[in-house]
C-alpha cells in the first residue's frame, strides 16, 4: 500500500520579537521551535495518532500539514504530490483531499451562518453539487453523521456540543476527502458524548476508506482509535511505533512515563507511576543533545551531548534514546 | 464509629437558578455525607450539578440568580445555611478550603505567592507578616514547589500551570482546614504534570488527613483519589458507593454507560465498540417525569418513564442506586 501522506523532516519555527519595551532596550529576538524535523507517513485508509503534551507542537503539525502555517522547512506530500512549496492557487484543487475538524465546533462554525450553509459551503466551493443536488447532498451527509434532515437550517448555537461536532464532521465529508486532519475532535465532549463521536469516526473511516491524522493528547482515546502512534516531546517524535507494540512495550522513557501517568479506573490497575519532575522546557531555549534529558530518570551524560535519532527497534517500532534497547 | 456525627452532613440540599428562560432546578434532594480524613468523590459530566453542589456548600452561589432553596450543611453540629455572611467569611479558608480547575486563572495576578498565601493566613490567624511569610513558604515546602524560596516573590504568570496549581493547594492548606474542596483539580493540567498533583494530593491526605470532597468527571482520578464516590445526573444523586463497588459493579444504567464509553489504556482488542450512551443530557427548566436517565437508558421500561426511583440500598451497605432495574444489573455484564 502506498503512502498518502509524507512528511519529511518538517520544521515550523517562530520568530517572537522582544515587544514593544524589549526592542527599544535591545532584547534578542526569541525563536520558538515549535516543530523541529518531524518525519512520519500515513496510509491509505489508515490513522496515526499524534500525542503529546500541551506545548509540544503537534497542532503546529496538523496546521502546516494544512498549510494554514508555513512550513518552515521540510516537505509534505499528499499522493506523492509536493503540497508544502507550492502557491496557495495550486493547492486550492488538492485541498479537496485535505479536510480538517477542530477541537471547538463552536469556534470553528460561522455563528450567522446555517449548519447546513456551513456543511454545503465547500462542496459548492469545488463546483461538486448545487441547487437541489447540494441540499441533497448535505441532507444525506446530515443523516450519516447522525443528525436530522429537519436541523439544517438551524444554527449552531441551537446544537450541543457533540452535535456541533458532528456538523464539523459533517462539513470535512462533504468534498470526499482522503485525509482529515482531527485537531483534539472529542477534548471538549463529555465522556458519553465522546463515545458516540468516537464511534461516528470509526464507522467513517471504514465506509469511506479515509486516512486521520488523529492529534490528541488522551493517550486512551488515541489508543483506541489508532493503528499506529507518533509521540511528540519539544517540537520532535520521540517514539513511533504500531499501536500495539507501543502500548504494551513502549521504548523510549517518554513514553514510558507518560503511558504510566494515565490513572486508570481500574482499582486492581498495578501503579507503577514513573513521576516527571519539572515542567517541559521552553522550546525557545530547547536543551542541549536529547530534548527529554532535564526530567529524563536515566539520563546519562551523552544525552547532554549527542542528539539520539530515530532508530528502529524491532519491526516497525522506533525510538530516539540512546538507551532505548535497556 | 457510629455513634460520633459526620463532620459534614448535607441533607435534601436544593438549588435553583433563575434564567430567562425559567428556573433550572441545579440541584434537587441531594444528601451526603463526609467523615473526617476521608475522600468522597461527586462525578457527573457538564451540567450535572457537581459544580453547584460544591459552590453551595462553600455558600458561594450567587443570589440572585441562584438560590439554595431547600436543605441543610451541617458542619460539626452547625447549619451553615443559617449562619451570617460575617459567620460564613470566619469558616471559609479556615475550616473548609477550595481550589479550582484553572490555577492560572484563579490567582490573583497582581499579587506575588507569599502575599496570595500571607493574605488567607492574616485574615484567619492574627499573625504578623513576617510570620504569614514564614507560614506561606512552610507551605510551599509542604506542596513540594521547586526553589521556594525563590517563588515566594514572583507573580502568577511567572509559574507554569502546574506550580501555579500547587500555590493554589498551598494556600488552600495554610489555615489547616478540616475539609479541602477539589473542584476538577487536575481537568486543566496535561497528563504528566495531573500525576504530580495527584500524587501531592495523596500525600496531603496521608500527612494531614484532611477530609477531601472531589468534584470531577474523571473516573481514572476517582479510582486514584477516593474512598467513597457519589454519581449524579441531571441535578440528583442517582449512585453512591464505595469506590471499588462502584466502579467494579455498578447498579445504575448510567455509571454502567460511563464506565463503557471511556477508553482504557491497555484495553484494546481490535473492532471494540465503546458504549455510547445515546442523546444528551435533559433541560431542567421542565420537571422530569419519572426517570431522568430513562430517554437515554437501555434498560428503560415502562415504569421508568412515570415513577421517579429513589435511591435504595445494594447488596453492599454502603451502596445506594435510584434505579427500577437496579437488581438487573448485579449480574456481572462480562
Amino acid at each position: 500500500m502506498s503512502d498518502l501522506l509524507t512528511v519529511e523532516n518538517l520544521g515550523k519555527h517562530f520568530i517572537v520579537s522582544g515587544g514593544l519595551f524589549g526592542n527599544f532596550l535591545g532584547s534578542a529576538r526569541r525563536v520558538i521551535r515549535a516543530v523541529d524535523g518531524v518525519s512520519f507517513s500515513i496510509a491509505h485508509g489508515e490513522t496515526l495518532g499524534l500525542v503529546g503534551e500541551s506545548g509540544c507542537g503537534k497542532s503546529t503539525v496538523g496546521r502546516a500539514i494544512l498549510r494554514l502555517l508555513d512550513p518552515t522547512f521540510g516537505k509534505v506530500s499528499l499522493d506523492g504530490r509536493d503540497i508544502s512549496h507550492i502557491s496557495r492557487r495550486a493547492l486550492r484543487p488538492l485541498r479537496q483531499n485535505l479536510q480538517v475538524v477542530f477541537q471547538d465546533p463552536f469556534a470553528s462554525l460561522n455563528p450567522r451562518r446555517t449548519v447546513g450553509q456551513s456543511v454545503a459551503e465547500p462542496i459548492k466551493n469545488y463546483g461538486l453539487a448545487k441547487d437541489a443536488e447540494l441540499r441533497k447532498a448535505v441532507e444525506r451527509l446530515f443523516m450519516r453523521v447522525g443528525l436530522r434532515k429537519d436541523q439544517i437550517d438551524r444554527y449552531p448555537h441551537e446544537f450541543s456540543g457533540g452535535q456541533r461536532q458532528r456538523v464539523g464532521i459533517a462539513r470535512a465529508l462533504g468534498t470526499k476527502p482522503n485525509l482529515i486532519v482531527l485537531d483534539e475532535p472529542v477534548s471538549a465532549l463529555d465522556v458519553s458524548v465522546q463515545a458516540q463521536v468516537i464511534n461516528l469516526l470509526v464507522d467513517l473511516q471504514q465506509e469511506f476508506g479515509l486516512a486521520y491524522l488523529f492529534i490528541a493528547h488522551d493517550l486512551a482515546v488515541v489508543e483506541h482509535i489508532s493503528a499506529r502512534v507518533a509521540v511528540m516531546y519539544l517540537g520532535k517524535i520521540v517514539e513511533i511505533a504500531d499501536k500495539r507494540r507501543l502500548f504494551a512495550n513502549p521504548k523510549h522513557p517518554y513514553t514510558k512515563a507518560l503511558l504510566s501517568a494515565v490513572p486508570s479506573p481500574d482499582p486492581d490497575h498495578k501503579k507503577n507511576r514513573i513521576i516527571l519532575q519539572g515542567d517541559m522546557p521552553s522550546p525557545s531555549n530547547p536543551p542541549s543533545g536529547c530534548r527529554f534529558r532535564t526530567r529524563c530518570p536515566i539520563a546519562k551524560p551523552i544525552c547532554a551531548e549527542e542528539e539520539p535519532e530515530l532508530k528502529a527497534h524491532g519491526k516497525h517500532q522506533f525510538a530516539a534514546c540512546h538507551f532505548a534497547a535497556d | 464509629m457510629s455513634a460520633k456525627p459526620p463532620l459534614l452532613q448535607v441533607s435534601n440540599l436544593g438549588v435553583t437558578f433563575r434564567t430567562e428562560h425559567g428556573t433550572v432546578r441545579a440541584l434537587q434532594d441531594f444528601s451526603y455525607e463526609l467523615d473526617a480524613g476521608e475522600t468522597l468523590a461527586i462525578v457527573g459530566e457538564s451540567g450535572s450539578g457537581k459544580s453547584v453542589g460544591a459552590l453551595a456548600l462553600m455558600r458561594l452561589i450567587n443570589d440572585p440568580p441562584g438560590r439554595i432553596s431547600d436543605g441543610s450543611i451541617l458542619y460539626e453540629g452547625r447549619d451553615l445555611l443559617t449562619l451570617s455572611e460575617a459567620q460564613m467569611q470566619q469558616l471559609r479558608g479556615n475550616d473548609i478550603a477550595m481550589i479550582f480547575q484553572e490555577p492560572m486563572t484563579s490567582l490573583n495576578p497582581v499579587l506575588t505567592v507569599a502575599e496570595q498565601i500571607g493574605e488567607a493566613v492574616q485574615l484567619h490567624q492574627k499573625v504578623d507578616a513576617a510570620a504569614a511569610r514564614n507560614r506561606a513558604l512552610e507551605m510551599l515546602q509542604l506542596v513540594q514547589l521547586s526553589e521556594p524560596e525563590r517563588r515566594l516573590d514572583q507573580y502568577p504568570h511567572e509559574l507554569s500551570g502546574g506550580m501555579c496549581q500547587r500555590v493554589m493547594i498551598a494556600m488552600a492548606l495554610a489555615c489547616t482546614p478540616t475539609i479541602l474542596v477539589a473542584d476538577e483539580p487536575t481537568t486543566a493540567l496535561d497528563v504528566t504534570i495531573q500525576a504530580q498533583i495527584l500524587d501531592l494530593i495523596h500525600d496531603i491526605k496521608q500527612r494531614l488527613g484532611t477530609a477531601i470532597l472531589l468534584i470531577t468527571h474523571d473516573l481514572g482520578v476517582v479510582a486514584e483519589l477516593a474512598d467513597r464516590v457519589l454519581v449524579i445526573y441531571a441535578g440528583r444523586k442517582i449512585e453512591e458507593a464505595p469506590v471499588r463497588t462502584l466502579l467494579q459493579s455498578p447498579r445504575h444504567p448510567y455509571t454502567l454507560g460511563l464506565l463503557g464509553a471511556m477508553p482504557r489504556l491497555g484495553a484494546t482488542k481490535d473492532s471494540t465498540r465503546l458504549t455510547e450512551i445515546p442523546g444528551i443530557v435533559p433541560s431542567l427548566l421542565e420537571p422530569i417525569a419519572g426517570c431522568a436517565f430513562a430517554p437515554r437508558c437501555s434498560f428503560a421500561v415502562e415504569r421508568c418513564r412515570t415513577e421517579a426511583p429513589q435511591l435504595r440500598q445494594q447488596g453492599d451497605a454502603k451502596h445506594y442506586a435510584a434505579c427500577w432495574r437496579s437488581d438487573d444489573l448485579a449480574q456481572p455484564t462480562t
